[in-house]
């Protein structure tokens, strides 16, 4: 069975981790969330045909 | 965001501002984990002895940049960045001392975690809530820090309810 409260431990080292990189590379990476959720909520070709009439 | 600080830079040597700070989720990210975010949010103050108008001169100097209006921001490079003009002797306080950070390696104002902190607990929504959780769980600052701050600006009320809602268990 999995220790869960270890694992749990080793998240939260592992996120304040990411707390400590530069500002920089932060930003850089809300820039590429930002992207991602764009592309999350845009529909796809697939969709779009469907959307086509007749 | 590189762009950002330029044109910051570049707007309070010509005049346009009085001063500026970054703040919302792009200053809280120099202090904890990034988050995401749609916008850039800059605090501005006017410059001393001119209209209290300090928007128009900012969007008349973002055209002429070549950044142009998008909604209520002005996109410039990869982030869409609001002008918040200062809207209390808190945020006034928080452009006067706020820290100076570095972008590709320029300059960069911004609000001390403090400051964030007391801003997102007048402003009071769900989001500045977990804001100011965040800062406390990266040590960026102590509650003493945003009791004192509180204290100093009438909102001891507002850092009490939090208290008791978030962090008395």
């Amino acid at each position: 069975m999995l220790d869960l409260r270890a694992m749990l431990e080793r998240q939260a080292v592992w996120q304040r981790k990411r707390a400590n990189l530069p500002w920089e590379t932060k930003l850089r990476m809300a820039v590429i969330l930002r992207h991602a959720q764009r592309a999350l909520h845009q529909p796809s070709k697939k969709n779009k045909r469907r959307e086509l009439p007749g | 965001m590189r762009e950002v600080a330029q044109l910051l830079n570049d707007m309070l040597r010509a005049g346009v501002i009085g001063n500026y700070a970054m703040f919302g989720a792009v200053a809280q990210m120099r202090y904890t984990q990034p988050v995401a975010t749609l916008d850039a949010d800059v605090l501005v103050s006017p410059p001393a002895m001119q209209d209290i108008n300090v928007l128009d001169p900012i969007c008349h100097f973002c055209r002429s940049r070549g950044y142009n209006p998008e909604g209520e921001a002005i996109l410039v490079g990869d982030w869409p960045v609001q002008f918040i003009p200062a809207f209390s002797r808190l945020t006034e306080e928080a452009i006067d001392r706020a820290e100076t950070g570095e972008i590709g390696g320029l300059p960069l104002r911004v609000v001390r975690a403090d400051y964030l902190a007391a801003i997102a607990l007048s402003v009071g929504r769900a989001k500045d809530f977990a804001r100011v959780l965040s800062l406390l769980e990266a040590d960026a600052v102590s509650s003493n820090d945003i009791e004192r701050l509180c204290a100093r600006h009438d909102l001891l009320s507002q850092w009490q309810q939090f208290c008791r809602r978030f962090l008395d268990a």
